[in-house]
C-alpha cells in the first residue's frame, strides 16, 4: 500500500516538476519577445488640444476609469534605491512622484497599480477602447479629464518612458502588468482633454 | 532627430506661407482705348490654397498680407477727352489652415526643454533620476508562483516518498 502511494506521489512530483520547467521556459521566452502594440492607434482620434495659458496643477488623489468601473485612491510611489523596487500599494493606485503632477500645461503624469481586479486588472484583461476617458482628481479640487490614445506593451527594462517626464504635451500614463507571467508593463497613454 | 525634423518642417511651412504672400502680387493692366461709354476693367483674382498636413506638435505661424493697388490709367489718343476711371481693387484674402495631427506621437520619451516663456510657468519639473532600472512591478501572475511552488512540492514529495519507502522496508524487515 505504502509502495503504491509512494509511486503515485512520485508520478505527481514528476508532473509538477515538468509543468514547472515548462512554465519557467515559457516565462523566459516571453521576456525575450518583442513588445507588441495591443491596441493600434486610431489616427482619427487625435484632435488638436488647446492648451491654456493659465496653468492648473495639483497632486493626484483619485483616479476613475468609467469604462471599467475603476475608482481608486492614489498613493504616492517612488523607486527605492536601497531595495531596488518601486512602491506598489496593495489595493490603491500609485502616482510616481518623480513624474509630472496632473496639469494642463506639459509633462507626463505616471500612475501605476497592480494587475488585480481590485486595482487595474480590469483594464489589463480588457483594455478600454481608444477614446475612452480617465479622470484624475487632485487635492486642490481640480478634475482632470483625459482620453485614451493608445495602449502599448513594454518590457520591464523600458524605463525611458518615465525618464524626463517634464516635457511634451500633458498626458497621463497608467501602467499595470499583463501577460501570463505578468511579463509586460502595459502602458495606457491618455491625452489631456480638459480640467474643471 | 524628431526635433530636427519638426524644425525643418516648421521652416518649410514658414517659407511656404512667405511664398503665399509673395504670390499675392498686384496685377497690372493697361487701358488702351478710351472714349465715351468705354468700359475698361482690370481684374485680379489670385487664390492661394495651402493645405498643411502636419504631425506632432507642429507650430505654424500664419502671416498673410495682401496689398492691392489699382493700376494707373494710361490714356492715349484722347481726342474726345473722356473720363478715365481706374478700377476697383478687391482683395479677398481668405486663409484656411488645417493642422491635423495625422500621426500619433506614440509612446516617446519626452524630450524635455521647452517650458516657454510667459503664462504663469510650468509645474515643477521632475528630475530624470530616480526611476531605477525597471518599471514598477505590478505583477498579478499566479502562474509563476504556482510553477515554483509546484516544483518545490514535487521535489519534496520525491524525497518524502523515498523516506517513507525506506522506513517501510526497515519496519518490514
Amino acid at each position: 500500500m505504502l509502495r503504491k502511494l509512494s509511486y503515485i506521489a512520485s508520478v505527481i512530483a514528476i508532473y509538477m516538476i515538468t509543468i514547472g520547467t515548462i512554465g519557467g521556459l515559457l516565462y523566459s521566452s516571453q521576456l525575450h519577445g518583442e513588445p507588441t502594440i495591443s491596441a493600434s492607434q486610431d489616427q482619427s482620434k487625435y484632435q488638436p488640444v488647446t492648451l491654456s495659458v493659465h496653468t492648473v496643477s495639483g497632486n493626484p488623489t483619485r483616479i476613475v476609469i468609467p469604462d471599467r468601473t475603476i475608482d481608486l485612491p492614489i498613493d504616492g510611489g517612488a523607486y527605492d534605491q536601497r531595495t531596488k523596487k518601486w512602491t506598489v500599494s496593495p489595493l490603491h493606485a500609485n502616482f510616481a512622484i518623480t513624474s509630472a503632477a496632473p496639469n494642463n500645461r506639459s509633462g507626463t503624469t505616471f500612475v501605476y497599480g497592480h494587475g488585480i481586479d481590485q486595482v487595474f486588472g480590469k483594464i489589463g484583461d480588457s483594455p478600454p477602447s481608444v477614446g475612452s476617458s480617465a479622470v484624475v482628481y487632485t487635492d486642490n479640487g481640480h478634475v482632470f479629464h483625459y482620453e485614451l490614445a493608445l495602449v502599448q506593451n513594454l518590457k520591464p527594462s523600458d524605463t525611458w518612458i518615465i525618464k524626463n517626464t517634464a516635457g511634451g504635451r500633458p498626458r497621463l500614463i497608467v501602467q499595470t502588468c499583463t501577460g501570463i507571467f505578468s511579463e509586460w508593463r502595459t502602458m495606457f497613454v491618455y491625452q489631456f482633454k480638459e480640467v474643471v | 532627430m524628431k526635433k530636427l525634423i519638426r524644425l525643418i518642417s516648421a521652416a518649410i511651412i514658414s517659407v511656404a506661407f512667405m511664398g503665399g504672400v509673395a504670390n499675392a502680387a498686384t496685377c497690372d493692366g493697361f487701358i488702351t482705348v478710351t472714349g465715351p461709354s468705354s468700359n475698361n476693367q482690370v481684374s485680379c483674382n489670385d487664390i492661394n490654397d495651402l493645405v498643411v498636413n502636419c504631425t506632432n506638435n507642429t507650430v505654424t505661424a500664419t502671416v498673410n498680407t495682401q496689398n492691392g493697388a489699382s493700376g494707373n490709367g494710361d490714356v492715349s489718343f484722347n481726342n474726345l477727352g473722356g473720363n478715365v476711371q481706374t478700377g476697383t481693387v478687391l482683395n479677398d484674402n481668405g486663409n484656411q489652415v488645417t493642422v491635423g495631427a495625422a500621426c500619433g506621437e506614440g509612446i516617446v520619451a519626452s524630450t524635455g526643454g521647452g517650458g516657454g516663456g510667459g503664462g504663469g510657468g510650468a509645474p515643477a519639473a521632475p528630475e530624470e533620476s530616480g526611476v531605477g532600472e525597471a518599471l514598477p512591478d505590478t505583477a498579478n501572475s499566479i502562474v509563476a508562483p504556482v510553477a515554483i511552488a509546484g516544483t518545490a512540492i514535487g521535489a519534496a514529495s520525491i524525497v518524502l516518498s523515498r523516506l517513507a519507502v525506506a522506513v517501510f522496508r526497515r519496519h518490514d524487515s
